[in-house]
């Protein structure tokens, strides 16, 4: 090309850089110092049983999260995951309850998860509201469903062939734990490899410059929402499953904890940034600082206080970092 | 410093530089009391922030502001209307759901005991100000009801009531209808009347002529002249608009290619009307226009961004009206905007994203993505275009501005498009970048591309273009050869003193 001039560049070196981005050191380093300050206060944090403890403890928000990962780069947001996750539950259990197979009932947690994501990418994509008073609309409604469902009693005993996907071990890892990383290692290369994947970064980066370049965008949303809608699904079976019971408030709170590990771990309200590493780093530290205080006899009420700081402070280490660069 | 003893405001020597860029090289202006004063000059003549300056929004980098005599230092925006300098926007600055009275004591409303809103008493201030202006407005009714034009008088019963001497009005006609234009003469002229002052800035000459005592022409960040109203003809405004003819190197008449884009007949209501182009290969055709006179709607009906009520758009004698964006691009047409980072590019991503992104069939083998591919296509139009960056995964926001336009325009570029549809392709970037820009486009007519391209900047007009249609009220005024055409004409076209459409 006669325009051609040699640009001066050299590719950025490769490695772990390349897996993380460079804000999310700052988190990381956090991370590794709780680790460090309550390993010595309590030396059995790192006792291999409390090690699988925790990780059996995260599993279930790590799941969502991953989930919630993939929608919030799109530049979306859902608040309904939490209710999703009880509505689901009781679902499966009252299929369970009804004399139904486990694998039936798993499968229609599943879809059930999906319809709930479409329903409301459906109301993202089509309407001009924002979908964090949209979702919030559909968070009440489906906790009111929930416990409609169950007229507000738990559902117990699910049976021992659904528990299983709760309580199997495979070696000395339990089954939920190899679950949720099989989950992270999908999204991850969902987002990093897949055309769906460069198109949720895309959206989230400029939706109208993508609608420019000439990507459905609509279409798109929806299916953000239906993946994090499965996930949603499968969340709510595995929490399910592990207690062996369908409660219609199982899943409060969970929208909110998804939504901090996937901020604390880099993703901006308005997406187009972040990767499921930044969300793992995020769960990981919501569930250590759970653990940590409880191996330390904290009073539980300061787990809260904790987790609250520790979003306020990410996030301000995030703001920072994109400045300085 | 000379200049008449008796004006309220005299500016000396005003500059003012963006990122180390100088906008205004030392303007000089003297307002007389009860003085309609009027600065006309091209888009990017320095008017706006010369306005910005004196309602204090801007800060001055050197020269002098003395109001009454008196110097005066920094101006923040609450110490220019402590001064009584009242600036009215394009944009109106009202509060939507108070009421008209409200909007006019905003900020100084009459309360009582425990700071109880005396309403009675409010109303009758604003009514009494509002019969000064013999306006029949009711100060109850709520400000998002009325129309543009009420809504103006609303301002400047506002600006009145702050006791203004000196009220900017920035293109205050732009939104309304000819009765409300009319009506805004008025009180222009009431408020001469009541000895406040009026620098007026407008596009549209007739209105300059029609309402102002005096004019001032502004020209590259320079006062070119300044005139009692009497003492200048419409054609000398445009002259002392537009400069010296300066001789450029042209495109030339333009080639005799085959026909690729024929624009029949397109319409949009309150847009644009009855446009019709006709575009060959390696040609560009310059759409000039002031600001709203259709020129970027047309160009987004002509990309399909936005569809048109009617006519047709024909691609090589294939009709595209109707269609979806996406086919749009599919068969050849791309809409490169002129905002750039909020609407042409996705700045938190790579260089190599920012390419791809209208091409990813080009860079991925069905739903997975060929990266080595993609870092090649990016590398290959990096080194095309001499994008400085540190590599294809640099995001985008950390480049200069010349290098930002040129990922945007890779990104058209890889698609192997026929047609380009510029906005405003320079604004924002600096020389050097320009020149590249311009050479691209070269680049692109040399292939036997065509380019429409909408400018503010007379100079790109002039030598960018093979042909120049001139936009004004949503139609096409004239068609023009480059090469046989000048600044002056083009301009008298694009503000309506020649040829009414």
């Amino acid at each position: 090309m006669p325009l051609a001039q040699p640009a001066q560049a050299k590719e950025p070196a490769g490695g772990l850089k390349r897996i993380f981005d460079v804000q999310q050191w700052g988190i990381v380093f956090v991370l590794i110092a709780l680790v460090i300050i309550i390993s010595v206060a309590a030396p059995v944090f790192l006792s291999p049983r409390n090690i699988r403890n925790v990780l059996q403890q995260v599993s279930t928000l790590g799941i969502l999260s991953m989930g919630v990962t993939v929608l919030m780069i799109s530049g979306g947001i859902d608040l309904s995951v939490g209710s999703a996750i009880s509505t689901v539950a009781v679902v499966a259990g009252t299929m369970l309850k009804a004399g139904m197979p486990a694998e039936i009932a798993v499968l229609a947690g599943l879809v059930l998860g999906c319809i709930i994501g479409s329903v409301n990418g459906m109301l993202a994509a089509f309407t001009r509201a924002h979908p964090f008073i949209l979702t919030l609309g559909t968070m009440t409604i489906l906790q009111g469903v929930a416990i409609l469902i169950t007229q507000g009693y738990p559902i117990n005993d699910l049976g021992a062939r659904f528990g299983y996907i709760g309580g199997a071990m495979i070696g000395p890892i339990p089954l939920i734990v190899i679950l949720f990383f099989l989950v992270m290692i999908i999204c991850g290369l969902l987002l990093r490899y897949l055309r769906i994947g460069r198109i949720a970064y895309a959206i989230g980066g400029n939706e109208y410059t993508s609608y420019l370049a000439g990507i459905p965008v609509k279409r798109y949303k929806i299916l953000f929402y239906v993946i994090c809608g499965f996930f949603t699904g499968m969340a709510g079976l595995v929490l399910a499953s592990r207690i062996s019971s369908a409660i219609p408030n199982m899943g409060t709170g969970f929208e909110m904890n998804s939504i901090g590990a996937a901020v604390i771990g880099g993703i901006p309200l308005t997406g187009g940034r972040g990767n499921v590493l930044g969300t793992l780093t995020g769960v990981l530290l919501l569930g250590i600082i759970g653990n940590g205080l409880n191996l330390l006899h904290v009073d539980a009420s300061w787990q809260y206080v904790v987790t609250g700081l520790v979003i306020i402070v990410a996030v301000i280490i995030h703001e920072q970092r994109l400045k300085k660069r | 410093m000379t200049g008449s003893p008796e004006s309220i405001l005299r500016i000396r020597g005003v500059s003012k530089s963006f990122s180390g860029v100088e906008v205004l090289h030392g303007v000089d202006l003297d307002l007389a009391p009860a003085c309609v004063h009027a600065i006309v000059g091209e888009n990017g003549a320095g008017k706006s922030t010369l306005i910005k300056i004196l309602s204090g929004v801007h800060r001055r980098d050197g020269g002098e502001i003395t109001i009454d005599g008196k110097p005066v230092d920094v101006l923040s925006p609450r110490l220019a209307q402590g001064l009584g300098i009242v600036t009215i926007y394009q944009e109106r600055n009202l509060v939507p759901h108070l009421s008209v009275g409200e909007n006019i004591l905003l900020g100084d409303v009459p309360t009582g005991f425990l700071t109880v809103v005396q309403w009675k008493h409010l109303f009758e201030r604003a009514s009494e100000i509002l019969r000064n202006l013999n306006l029949d407005l009711d100060p109850r009714s709520l400000v998002v009801n009325l129309g543009a034009g009420e809504q103006q008088a609303v301002e400047i019963a506002k600006a009145l009531y702050k006791k203004a001497r000196i009220v900017i009005m920035d293109e205050p006609t732009a939104s309304l209808s000819g009765a409300e234009i009319d009506n805004l003469f008025r009180l222009i002229g009431q408020l001469r009347q009541g000895r406040v002052s009026v620098i007026y800035i407008s596009h549209r000459l007739d209105e300059v002529f029609q309402v102002a005592d005096r004019v001032t022409v502004l020209r590259d960040g320079r006062e070119v002249t300044t005139r009692a109203i009497g003492e200048i003809t419409k054609d000398q405004l445009v002259q002392a608009m537009v400069g010296e003819e300066i001789s450029m190197t042209r495109l030339g008449t333009g080639p005799e290619g085959s026909t690729l884009l024929e624009v029949k007949g397109l319409t949009k209501e309150r847009a644009f009307r009855d446009v019709s182009i006709t575009l060959k290969r390696g040609m560009v055709i310059g759409i000039a226009g002031t600001l709203g006179s259709g020129r970027t709607p047309l160009l987004r009906a002509i990309a399909g961004i936005d569809a048109a009520d009617t006519g047709s758009i024909l691609l090589e004698g294939r009709e595209l009206a109707g269609r979806r964006l996406r086919e749009f691009i599919h068969r050849g047409i791309c809409f490169v905007p002129g905002e750039r980072d909020a609407r042409g590019l996705i700045l938190s991503m790579s260089v190599a994203g920012n390419t791809t992104l209208a091409n990813l069939d080009a860079v991925a083998h069905g739903p997975v993505m060929d990266l080595p591919r993609e870092r090649r296509i990016a590398r290959q139009y990096m080194e095309a275009l001499a994008v400085q960056a540190r590599g294809t995964q640099q995001e985008v926001q950390y480049l200069s501005g010349g290098n930002r336009q040129k990922v945007m325009l890779s990104k058209w570029l890889c698609l192997g498009l026929e047609v380009f549809l510029l906005d405003e392709p320079t604004q924002g970037v600096d020389v050097g970048a320009r020149e590249e820009i311009h050479r691209i486009m070269k680049r692109l007519l040399e292939d036997g591309k065509g380019i429409l391209m909408v400018t503010s900047d007379l100079d790109e007009l002039m030598n960018m273009s093979h042909r120049i249609a001139v936009m004004r009220e949503g139609r096409i005024a004239a068609l023009l050869n480059a090469d046989a055409t000048s600044r002056q004409e083009v301009l008298s076209y694009a503000i309506g003193t020649t040829g009414t459409g």
